[in-house]
């Protein structure tokens, strides 16, 4: 399957320093992304859900690096040897700086500055010939001229059509602006093209030379899709494109999306909150919850027979629109923990139904995989 | 929890007047051992309502180091610059003796170098020595200090008349919004914001005096002063306030007015103030009580940034109607070229106004519960 | 059945500089006692609205209600002056708002806000009421109440600001409880939370409820009975099964279809890629509604008579209303309906005024022969 994989998220980490509080000058670091490994193939729909604040929109700011990640690696179609090659440096990396840790850790750092600053010398090199290896494919150490390459594979449509979009311009430049910015087309060609993406996107002929403000939330958000269109990217990162719009609304749009995907050939990273919304256009649906991805499979799989505890708390928790069903399945209590602390161990545990005792210390890792089905618990109650 | 938090900081007020009667009775001044005394039980207090808060004031003054640090520099090279030190013109005077004066030239160092010199001064300026005052033959530390209780009587009465009047008028133009009552209060806003306050000054001060001088056009006390009861001396004073006080009071209030109209017009829109209302409050209640307590918080914010102009504002007035105060004195003292003064008092000006910044934040703390418990 | 609440023909308009926004007009709904009704409806639609003129809480200038009545337990209250209206607010009739990060007043206690409701309509001494307070935020499933009075909004989370909103608006045991989008701005589990505490409340205290949403899954469990609104009308009110079962309007059809259904992926049976059956175009403008069935510009079934005049909304099976013609049996009152919900308030006023001429004119002639009689 990797040969069709579009996107390879290894390892990705962001944090946020905030504040403790309105005096501190300290800063702690927030992990909104903590470790996510996420491959999205050519022409398939990756939807990520889970609940407010988990990490969602970071991941896919990250990949337009829109946010600075602290680390990890974006492989852009990557050719596989130079993907295995990275990987083992980095994996020696992490050895060492394991080791660097834990000499800090046994407190005896003091008389041991010298190796100290051996390892983190080799840390160094190790990580320049890495990147310069990677410096072709991955998005996040390349050169700046190659960057601007590959961002024409990537394009993003935001959530907020109110926000998103330049009152001051009309909807053809900013329709235009990224081919003419790149030079894919220009002049005639230009318009032609703006032309062809607003009767791609139900928007009339008309609509080129007017101002956003003139146009309805459904609309405008027709006219962020088209901008991202624009540039015929491989891949588009929807941040919850419809939960602004009514519903009514969000159904054309939804529609849109998915015709859209045959016609270009897309992949979709499809951020939402509504799970009902991203089993509709999903291929694959990964969960997040606090920074990790606890669940990753197909959408079949996932919302037929979900597999971690707190996916299946989710989904039981969505309201069905059916009067007939009124037996509410497992509530979750409590609420989410903040990102600036989370529990130790498994951070689901302290509203786990199913907690055991190594969940509180060892981390889950995402793995026991069925048929590409995997989670990160330690004590899945349907396996 | 902490046991301590539940413990209400109310309680611990009567120790600070214990405190104060002590140090008063012991010789030192009201003023002086007021000041003392709340500093150092505030300080105590935050250590338990707030310790972080506690840990910022603390770096904030560390912060202000600085600042008085430079303007110690630029008032120093001033010094330097001019010609001859601030004893030459004493020896032109015959009542004082050539020894006396090298007695004062070695207290200040003046015989080594500038260096030596700047940090003799750096450590007088810190025991509140600023030099010898030329003009009025006496220590500019007690000079000033003498002005600037003066200044800081002014500005304040005039920030508590800004404050009392504002608010209401804010409030009313807000309630009132769309219609002529508001347009009339924005109006009277402006005009007060647009006058120069020398300009009023001289209008009030004309005013007054053509129609048979029944307010005190200048100074701070009337000539009989010192034979009058403490009340009537209280009463003498207030009437010669009351010109400065109101010109000061309108500039500030101008500002004070907008903002708080702004500020309740934005707050009366919040969904809580409906809240209020879907409860069965009264009008009254959720305007005064809801809306009014959140719009205060804004208000304290800019206070920091009016001590500013209330100070410099305070300084031009004071000299119009010869108010005895810091600007009068620093006009003085840059009139006689008394250098030393001069300095002394642009010192004391800023370290006011550091203080005041200071106390503004902390009352905004104390007034904002996500800053007071966050 | 006895009726809690009775709300007919309740019009509120927002009069702006140079247009009129017909927010709601004409809207008639009742609520039974320990009933729940869910309003449903795209935004815009005037649903914050008829809350919002249910408890006369309409920012006068500009908005107005122009007509109808509220009928709470027997008193009218569009017609009760503004201080008796307020025993009334967070009494009898209460309300939940949509964003719990902004309904409660940052610079006061939990227990302060609460307490101040108890202390408005009871006779309660403040201590009292603070520990009745406490006994609430219990009640709505918060764990240590007695620290929670103490604290401020901005230390609890969404999901506990909307409890410290429920256990305002239940202070007073009112009969009538408004809920607008409460878990709108929630997560999907907290909206479970949320709404099973509802539901527990109002089995124990027999609460009426009136639950606004845009979200018509949410109400599926939650309400008895349903009345979907489209442009300041409602257009199908009806129990909640049939609202699912057997939609009529073909603007409740179009909810229904628009909206994913959890359990329909992404392809259909042989493979073919699956679409929503959007209903096309948006909302119309509340400034200028079409002249007939306001749904007709986006109506599948849209006729000729449908741009002519506004349907009225008929009873086809009991318990079950809509508004459509495809539903009404043979034009009656012809006339009356013909000039649609606006029409016939101007009809009336109308009449209003003819009786008034007419009177004026009785009494001129009375007069007049009076005189008549005298000379
Ligand atoms: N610019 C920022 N500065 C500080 N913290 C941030 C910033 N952006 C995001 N965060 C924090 O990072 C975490 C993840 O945020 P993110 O926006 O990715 O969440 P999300 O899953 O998209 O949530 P939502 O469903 O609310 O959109 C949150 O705790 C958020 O508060
Ligand atoms: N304060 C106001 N001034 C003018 N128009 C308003 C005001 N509040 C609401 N409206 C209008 O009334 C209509 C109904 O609004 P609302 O009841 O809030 O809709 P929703 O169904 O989303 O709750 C909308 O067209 C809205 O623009
Ligand atoms: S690892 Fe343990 S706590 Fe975490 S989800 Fe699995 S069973 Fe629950
Ligand atoms: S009345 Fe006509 S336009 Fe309106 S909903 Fe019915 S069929 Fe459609
Ligand atoms: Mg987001
Ligand atoms: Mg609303």
């Amino acid at each position: 399957m990797t040969d069709k994989s579009l996107l390879d998220i290894r390892k990705l980490r962001k944090t946020f320093p905030v504040k403790a509080n309105v005096f501190s000058t300290k800063s702690i670091p927030l992990k909104a992304v903590d470790g996510v490994n996420l491959q999205i193939r050519k022409g398939e729909t990756l939807g990520l859900v889970g609940e407010s604040g988990c990490g969602k929109t970071t991941v896919g700011r990250c990949l337009l690096r829109l946010y600075q990640p602290d680390s990890g690696r974006i492989w852009l179609e990557a050719d596989p040897d130079v993907v295995a090659e990275v990987e083992a440096r980095d994996a020696e990396r992490e050895e060492i700086e394991a080791e660097l840790q834990s000499v800090f850790e046994n407190g005896s750092a003091r008389g041991q500055s010298r190796k100290i600053r051996e390892l983190k010398q080799k840390i160094r090199t190790i990580r320049a010939v890495a990147d310069r290896k990677a410096a072709e494919y991955d998005l996040l150490s390349m050169p700046a001229a190659r960057m601007q390459q590959a961002r024409k594979e990537i394009q993003m449509v935001f959530q907020d059509p109110w926000a998103s979009l330049n009152p001051q311009m009309v909807v053809k430049d900013l329709i235009g602006e990224g081919p003419y910015t790149f030079g894919t087309h220009r002049g005639r060609t230009l318009d032609r093209w703006v032309n062809e993406l607003l009767d791609k996107v139900g928007l009339p002929k008309n609509a080129a030379n007017r101002y956003p403000h003139e146009f309805s939330g459904g609309q405008r958000q027709r006219i962020g899709i088209a901008r991202a269109l624009a540039l015929t990217p491989k891949l588009i990162v929807c941040d919850e494109p419809v939960s602004a719009l009514d519903v009514s609304v969000q159904a054309q749009v939804l529609n849109l999306l998915i015709s859209l995907q045959d016609d270009f050939d897309l992949a979709y990273l499809f951020i939402a909150h509504d799970l009902s919304v991203v089993q509709y256009v999903s291929d694959r649906v990964a969960v997040m919850y606090l920074g990790k991805v606890v669940e990753l499979a197909d959408s079949k799989q996932l919302y037929q027979s979900p597999r971690h505890p707190y996916t299946i708390s989710l989904l039981s928790s969505i309201p069905v629109a059916d009067p007939d069903i009124r037996v509410e399945g497992q509530i979750l209590e409590g609420d989410v923990p903040s990102p600036i602390n989370p529990p130790s161990g498994c951070a689901f545990h302290p509203r786990c139904p199913h907690r055991i005792d190594p969940c509180d210390k060892i981390l889950p890792e995402l793995g026991r995989d069925r048929a590409g089905h995997r989670i990160a618990c330690h004590n899945p109650p349907n396996d | 929890m902490n046991p301590l938090k539940q413990f209400n900081w109310r309680f611990t007020v009567p120790v600070d007047l214990v405190l104060i009667v002590v140090l008063v009775s012991r010789g030192s001044g009201v003023f002086f051992s007021i000041a003392v005394v709340e500093a150092l039980m505030w300080m105590v207090r935050l250590l338990w309502i707030s310790p972080a808060m506690l840990m910022y004031i603390i770096r904030r003054l560390v912060q202000a180091i600085p600042v008085l640090l430079a303007v110690l520099a630029i008032g120093f090279a001033l010094i330097q610059l001019a010609p001859g030190d601030m004893f030459t013109q004493m020896e032109l005077s015959d009542n004082i003796r050539p020894e006396q004066l090298d007695r004062f030239r070695e207290q200040f160092r003046l015989d080594q170098p500038w260096y030596m010199q700047f940090y003799q001064y750096v450590i007088n300026a810190v025991q509140g020595e600023f030099g010898f005052s030329r003009t009025y033959r006496a220590p500019v530390f007690a000079v000033v200090s003498q002005r600037a209780a003066n200044t800081i009587l002014l500005s304040l009465t005039s920030l508590a008349f800004a404050w009392v009047l504002s608010i209401p008028a804010g409030v009313f133009a807000a309630t009132n919004q769309y219609n002529i009552k508001d347009q009339f209060v924005s109006i009277f806003a402006f005009v007060g914001l647009a006058i120069p306050n020398f300009f009023l000054a001289f209008l009030l001060l004309y005013l007054v005096s053509s129609t048979g001088n029944w307010l005190p056009l200048g100074g701070m006390t009337s000539s009989g002063f010192r034979h009058m009861t403490a009340t009537q001396q209280f009463f003498d004073i207030a009437r010669h306030m009351v010109i400065p006080v109101v010109v000061i009071g309108t500039s500030i209030m101008a500002t004070l007015t907008r903002v708080m109209r702004g500020e309740m017009l934005k707050i009366m829109n919040e969904q809580y103030v409906v809240t209020a209302r879907a409860k069965g409050q009264t009008e009254n209640k959720v305007v005064y009580m809801h809306a009014l307590r959140n719009a205060i918080n804004p208000m304290i914010t800019i206070l920091g940034f009016q001590l500013g102009n209330v100070m410099s504002g305070a300084a031009l007035v004071e000299i119009v109607v010869a108010w005895p105060g810091l600007g009068s004195v620093l006009l003085e003292a840059l009139l006689s070229q008394d250098l030393y003064l001069v300095v002394g008092s642009l010192i004391y000006g800023v370290g006011l106004l550091v203080i005041g910044n200071l106390l503004a934040d902390i009352a905004l703390a104390l007034v904002d519960p996500r800053v007071r418990v966050g | 059945m006895e009726y809690v609440l009775e709300v007919n023909d309740l019009a509120t308009y927002f009069f702006m500089h140079d247009y009129i926004i017909r927010a709601v007009d004409g809207v008639d709904f009742t609520l039974a006692k320990g009933e729940t009704l869910g309003i449903v409806g795209e935004s815009g639609c005037g649903k914050s609205i008829t809350s919002m003129s249910l408890m006369r809480l309409i920012p006068d200038p500009p908005g107005k209600i122009v007509d109808g009545e509220v009928n709470l337990k027997g008193t009218d209250l569009v017609k009760l002056p503004e201080e008796k209206m307020r025993g009334f607010r967070g009494n009898e009739i209460s309300m939940i708002f949509q964003e719990p990060m902004t309904s409660l007043n940052p610079v006061y206690t939990i227990g302060f806000q609460i307490s101040e409701v108890l202390r408005l309509h009871r006779d309660i001494e403040k201590r009292e009421a603070l520990s009745e307070a406490a006994r609430l935020l219990k009640m709505v499933g918060m764990s240590d109440p007695d620290q929670r009075v103490h604290e401020y909004p901005f230390q609890l989370s969404g999901g506990l600001r909307q409890r410290a909103m429920i256990a305002i608006a239940m202070a007073c045991e009112p009969s009538v409880m408004i809920a607008d989008e409460p878990t709108t701005a929630l997560d999907v589990t907290i909206q479970a939370q949320i709404l099973r505490l509802m539901g527990e409340l109002k089995d124990a205290k027999d609460t009426s409820i009136a639950f606004i949403t845009h979200d018509l899954a949410v109400i599926a469990g939650f309400t008895d009975r349903v009345m979907v609104m489209y442009a300041g009308v409602a257009v199908e009110d009806a129990p909640v099964k049939e609202v699912f079962k057997n939609p009529l309007h073909p603007y409740t059809q179009g909810l229904l279809g628009s909206v994913p259904v959890l359990g329909v992926g992404k392809l259909n049976e042989d493979g073919t890629r699956r679409l929503l059956q959007a209903i096309p175009g948006t909302l119309p403008d509340a400034r200028r509604f079409p002249r007939g069935c306001r749904f007709a510009p986006r109506c599948p079934h849209a006729m000729k008579r449908c741009w002519e005049a506004e349907p009225n909304m008929v009873e086809v099976a009991p318990g079950h209303k809509v508004r459509c013609y495809l539903h009404h049996e043979e034009v009656r009152e012809r006339k009356m309906r013909n000039l649609g919900a606006a029409g016939r308030r101007i009809a009336k006023l109308q009449e209003h005024d003819r009786k008034k001429r007419e009177s004026k004119r009785a009494r001129e002639e009375r007069k007049e022969s009076k005189r008549d009689g005298v000379s």
